[in-house]
């Protein structure tokens, strides 16, 4: 789980601790033990100075990212799976598998219980505004609480088999919820009432999320595809389709251009206004997606985002392109068989042998080139990963006559 | 610009640093003649980026490009590669100079010859007509004449003048893999995977002989210097010699246990050097048939042969990566 400012990773494990790892190194900074038994789930509060962790060993914790333990939440009486911060961190809910509990940050002390057989909980979220939780719990309903009262607020029925996922929109005015029943559904949190059934898959819908306009929602499904809806109409607006798997996570990215989904130890990355795809990334099992500016954290690996982005540098045929505009001819001696591209960095590997390394200022490449027409738009996401061989140009190297001198001068 | 230099007597004699700027900007504009030919302004960029650092021209005005952070790293002087040829989109099968060395000549796998400046590195002529791999290529005697073998089974003629066609050789039934002109340029001889090594009129491009004995593919073809002798080099393990003037049969050298790749006569003509898959280089007397030697060394097999121009030294080519140098009177 990132911190909020994205400077920090927070990571829970079946070594009963909460590992804190800076995103910039890579490196540990802190290790936070208390816990006796498996952390199931860790939480930052929106200002990055809480964090919250769930055990198996029935306590939330409360920490310090700088080292500190800040309190037990004591009350559980079983696992408890799942944790959350408010958006102003006052608040947390947690989740076990009979009831969901909300406490206050400060004190500790509890602020409101849901219990009951029918209180087991896939997942809890606080509406933008903090004023709204909505559960998505196993006999197929949401439940809506306010956070004020710490009393039950509303019931959201209408999904025909258990809810996976449920999430407020930014504005906070809409409730999106993917079930098994192969639907995804939108509600109004405020009265309760179904504003949309977004049918189409054809299969469990895994995970759910809205862009961050609030305009579309993204749907991850075992039937391998992510779907794209309006959310003003309720309408299909694009399928996103590969043979990347099951979905099980989905994410757009904060400029709301790219959606990651994530399809068991795969990414797929997809363009939101073309509705194609940019690449995917073989990585660890995926747990989650989390994704800030520059970094998508699938759980097992860290991705820097910029490295994801198509790089704007190519190498066709003869030339060096930028942006699909040729930059720099390249004599037959310096064409690559394989090259790679990170950001501003050009690598060419030689049939020779020989490597060629380059680098070029993009900034002045835009102010020199970005005038020029470019001869295709399009077809340039061919390469994503940071340093690997992205194309092999075939060519001949033996349909060339050499001619040698026989003395240099 | 290659006659100012040459002419050292001249004002270049007496001013080396001028004679070293003309042949830096010889060299540079051989050096970059593609990028010139087909994007000019990369003169500027890629041209002087990529010539070699020491060169004179390129301190001279390789100004910092603003968009490039970090230069390629080049080599540190001219190579001895001057040039290369674009143009074939196929595999180079064979090159070979003009007799006046004013032209070379290239066969490729993209069915077509190519003729080039030799002094500019520019195409002059595309010769096409062969419809698969033109796998040989070699200028009449007298230069005026070229001809090709190609994997669609004809030899073609061609006037490198004009670029125009004289001839169509027609008549082997597999590919044809080799192809010579006789001493006095009136014949042509040509060999071919049918197995057999035909001798055609240059003039007429009528079939003169058919040259027949050999039991398998014929890989080599070349007359004696004095033009009455055709040895050819066969996948059946033989080197055959045979009459120009009747296409009789007039020996054959058996020795070699693997393929014979290639033939040649000495410059004398005495002798005969062929190379053979069997990895080695045999030398035979031409008047009597008979091996005089076995040259071994190569521990793969050896695939060209050719005597010094002073029938002094043979040198061999194999796949082992090395060429070996042999004396053949020992």
């Amino acid at each position: 789980m990132f911190s909020p400012d994205g400077k920090l990773v927070a990571s829970g494990s079946y070594d009963n601790t909460v590992r804190l790892w800076d995103t910039a190194t890579g490196g540990l900074c802190g290790v936070l033990e208390a816990h006796s038994d498996f952390v199931n789930a860790v939480a930052f509060s929106p200002d990055g100075k809480l964090v919250g962790s769930a055990s198996r060993d029935n306590t939330v914790r409360l920490w310090d990212p700088t080292g500190g333990s800040c309190g037990v939440l004591n009350g559980h009486s079983a696992y408890v799976n799942i944790v959350v911060l408010s958006p102003d961190g006052k608040l947390v809910a947690s989740a076990s598998n009979n009831t969901v509990r909300l406490w206050d940050t400060a004190t500790g002390g509890s602020c409101g219980v849901l219990e009951g057989r029918s209180s087991h909980a896939s997942a809890v979220v606080f509406s933008p505004d903090g004023k709204l939780v909505a559960s998505a719990i196993y006999d197929n309903t949401i439940r809506l609480w306010d956070t004020a009262t710490g009393g039950s607020c509303g019931v959201l029925e209408g999904h025909l088999d258990r809810v996976r996922a449920v999430v407020f929109s930014p504005d906070g005015k809409l409730v999106a919820s993917a079930s098994d029943d192969n639907s995804v559904r939108l509600w109004n949190p405020a009265t309760g009432v179904s504003c949309g059934v977004l049918k189409g898959h054809s299969d469990y819908v895994r995970a759910v999320v809205f862009s961050p306009d609030g305009k579309l929602v993204a749907s991850a499904s075992n039937d391998h595809t992510v779907r794209l809806w309006d959310t003003a109409t309720g309408g299909s607006c694009g399928v996103l389709e590969g043979h990347l798997g099951r979905g099980n996570a989905v994410m757009f990215t904060p400029d709301g251009k790219l959606v990651a989904s994530a399809h068991g130890k795969i990414v797929g990355l997809w363009d939101v206004t073309q509705r194609t795809t940019i690449g995917e990334i073989h990585t660890g099992q995926i747990k989650d997606l989390v994704c800030d500016a520059t970094k998508l954290d699938t759980g097992q690996r860290m991705l820097t985002l910029t490295s994801l982005l198509p790089p704007l540098l190519h190498v066709t045929g003869e030339w060096v392109t930028w942006d699909s505009k040729k930059v720099l001819f390249l004599p037959l001696d310096y064409r690559p068989c394989a090259y790679a591209v990170n950001d501003n960095i050009l690598v060419m590997g030689h049939p020779s042998g020989s490597i060629t390394f380059m680098s070029f200022d993009l900034t002045a490449l835009a102010l020199q080139f970005s005038h020029l027409l470019s001869p295709t738009q399009g077809g340039i996401y061919s390469s994503l990963l940071f340093l690997q061989i992205i194309t092999r140009i075939p060519y001949a190297t033996q349909s060339l006559v050499s001619i040698y001198a026989t003395s240099v001068c | 610009m290659n006659e100012v230099m040459l002419n050292k007597e001249g004002v270049l004699g007496i001013c080396p640093r001028l004679l070293e700027l003309a042949y830096d900007a010889r060299r540079f504009i051989l050096h970059n003649r593609s990028i010139i030919e087909s994007a000019p302004l990369q003169v500027y960029s890629a041209a002087l980026l990529f010539t070699p650092e020491s060169s004179i021209v390129r301190k001279q005005y390789l100004k910092r490009i603003p968009w490039i952070l970090m230069e390629p790293k080049v080599i540190q002087k001219w190579s001895p590669l001057i040039q290369t040829l674009e143009g074939h989109s196929d595999s180079a099968n064979a090159v070979v100079f003009s007799p006046d060395e004013k032209l070379v000549a290239s066969a490729s796998s993209d069915s077509t010859v190519r003729l080039w400046d030799t002094a500019t590195g520019g195409s002059c002529r595309v010769l096409e007509g062969h419809f698969n791999w033109v796998r040989a290529v070699v200028f009449s005697p007298d230069g005026k004449l070229v001809a090709s073998a190609s994997n669609d089974n004809t030899v073609r003629l061609w006037d490198p003048a004009t670029g125009g066609s004289c001839g169509l050789l027609d008549g082997h039934l597999d590919f044809v893999t080799a192809v010579v002109f006789s001493p006095d340029g009136q014949l042509v001889a040509s060999a071919s995977n049918d197995n057999t090594v035909r001798l055609w009129d240059t003039a007429t491009g009528g079939l003169c002989g058919v040259l027949q004995g050999h039991l398998g593919w014929v890989r080599a073809v070349v007359f004696s210097p004095d033009g009455k002798l055709v040895a050819s080099a066969s996948d059946d393990r033989t080197v055959r010699l045979w009459d120009t003037a009747t296409g009789g049969p007039c020996g054959v050298l058996e020795g070699h246990s693997d393929w014979v790749n290639a033939v040649v006569f000495s410059p004398d003509g005495k002798l005969v050097a062929s190379v053979s898959s069997d990895c080695t280089v045999r030398l035979w007397d031409t008047a009597t048939g008979a091996s005089c030697r076995v040259l071994e060394g190569h521990p793969i097999p050896v695939i060209a042969v050719v005597f010094s121009p002073d029938g002094t030294l043979v040198a061999s080519a194999s796949y082992d990566a090395t060429v070996r140098l042999w004396d053949p009177a020992t």
